[in-house]
């Protein structure tokens, strides 16, 4: 990150930053107290022009409104976060319908042939107590790096991802790993139980490519994560995503991968979280 | 911009009162339907003027303000009085959403309107009809004379149009890093002349 990303302040708190670059920048304001501070206070500044709208809805808005309500279950309090994964060990839910998280668990549905119970039981831990910082981690996902190339000129234009997947397809190392029936793009079949991902990782390039197709969009104000595991338990963050249209996601990965053993999806908060709160609803192993 | 300003605002009945919208929201945080009623009666009109400016279409701004007062029930609990007044969360969750059906809108057709983002309609303010609104209303506008132009454009262009910065520049032909210094320029410029606190 530049000193140059603090001057986002203003176009964040006007809700005026690109998907990508709201990411990035919330990615920042975790680590940079003096930006959290601004944020707010320009939040607050923002939030007079829209004090100033007034227009009064529909009155049948409101029965709407509190009959819905009866039906919405709240968000539990953010407090200590992150309940200890207990995924029956061979089994990945698949959100096959949309639900909010942490109230009501997915339908779960086995998916990952190569999944290893140990893998499981390793994320778990982790999550319990492994706080990672989002950025400085040395490990940037590519999409984000094509918009941080406007953000900060000298970043060369070219698309990274374009460039990966060519270089992993020639790389002595390429190992692919397929769970589930193999992405097909098209499928749009009504049986979501039909997930599936496939991996292309080499250690030596440091690059890895994650394919999924049949996924549902992520619900409501979420979004998937996509984890790198450890052999030492810790878990790293690589990207927030949702599938594409067709269902499908595409996501590269740029990253010390010499040390990782799968790879993980979990459904959190749009923003993003440090740590997995929810169960996984992927996970792909790249041991046996 | 100097002068004692009342410490009265729009929605929360004035700050030395009792902090009426964050007991309410703590209050709905706990599944408080009667609260969660009285807070809409409190920021149904602003929620909804807030939508509607940004979407203009009337059935959509219905959908979105419903939108956003489930989402207000479902979140009350990240609700933080320590970092902000309730107001403020209350109608950053609003503007988000409505911004986000805008870009999803537009991603949908690119909107055709681009000249009609240069006005600056002002029909859908509903006429202040307290003291404390139009000391409000007062001070905002005062704050915002306080910009200069391109700041004051950039801003408007965001916050009641829900452009991205990149859009404002394009609106405006001014380069991507001069929409960004402007729109935090001047935000911080109206913040001071607000006297706002986090």
């Amino acid at each position: 990150m530049t000193a140059d990303i603090h001057t986002l302040a203003g176009a964040y708190a006007l809700h005026a930053l690109d998907d990508d670059e709201r990411v990035l920048f919330e990615a920042h304001l975790a680590e940079c107290p003096a930006c959290d501070q601004e944020v707010r206070e320009l939040e607050a500044t923002a939030a007079r022009l829209g004090g100033l709208l007034r227009e009064l809805p529909p009155p049948d808005l409101k029965d709407r409104v509190l009959a819905q309500i009866d039906a919405t279950r709240q968000l539990p309090p953010p407090g200590p976060p992150a309940p200890p994964l207990s995924v029956p060990l061979t089994s990945v839910a698949l959100p096959t319908t949309p639900p909010a998280p942490a109230t009501s668990p997915s339908p779960v549905v086995p998916v990952a042939s190569r999944t290893s119970e140990r893998l499981l039981r390793l994320l778990a831990p982790a999550a319990a107590v492994i706080a990672i910082a989002v950025v400085g981690l040395g490990v940037m996902v590519v999409n984000l790096n094509v918009r941080m190339g406007e953000l900060e000129p000298g970043i060369s234009d070219t698309s990274p991802g374009e460039a990966s997947v060519a270089a992993l397809l020639g790389a002595h190392d390429l190992d692919i790993v397929t769970v589930g029936e193999a992405p097909q793009p098209s499928d749009a079949g009504a049986d979501r139980s039909g997930a599936s991902a496939r991996v292309m990782v080499s250690p030596s390039l440091g690059a890895a490519v994650f394919l999924a197709a049949g996924m549902d969009p992520a619900p409501h104000e979420h979004a998937y994560s996509l984890w790198l595991v450890h052999t030492d338990g810790q878990l790293t963050p690589v990207a927030l995503f949702d599938v594409d249209p067709d269902g499908t996601v595409t996501q590269h990965v740029e990253a010390d991968l010499s040390t990782v053993e799968a790879l993980g999806v979990t459904v959190e908060p749009e923003q993003g979280s440090l740590q997995p709160s929810t169960e996984p609803v992927m996970l792909v192993s790249l041991t046996d | 911009m100097h002068a004692p300003r009342p410490r009265l605002t729009a929605v929360d009945g004035g700050a030395d009162v009792v902090p009426v919208d964050e007991q309410l929201l703590l209050e709905v945080a706990r599944g408080d339907r009667e609260a969660f009623a009285a807070l809409y009666e409190r920021f149904a009109a602003t929620v909804f003027g807030v939508v509607r400016r940004t979407l203009r279409d009337p059935s959509q701004s219905e959908e979105v303000a419903q939108e956003v007062f489930v989402e207000l029930w479902r979140q009350a609990a990240r609700f933080d009085p320590e970092r902000g007044r309730a107001s403020t969360w209350i109608l950053t969750l609003a503007h988000r959403r409505a911004v986000d059906r805008v870009r999803t809108e537009q991603s949908r057709r690119d909107r055709t309107d681009k000249v009609a983002a240069r006005e600056h309609r002002r029909e859908h303010d509903e006429v202040a009809e307290t003291v404390e609104l139009r000391l409000e209303h007062q001070q905002v506008r005062a704050a915002l004379d306080v910009l200069t132009p391109l700041q004051r454009e950039a801003v408007e262009l965001a916050y009641y149009r829900g452009f991205t910065y990149r859009e404002v520049a394009e609106q405006l032909g001014a380069p991507l890093g001069t929409i960004k210094t402007r729109m935090r320029d001047g935000l911080i410029r109206m913040r001071d002349a607000l006297g706002v606190a986090g």
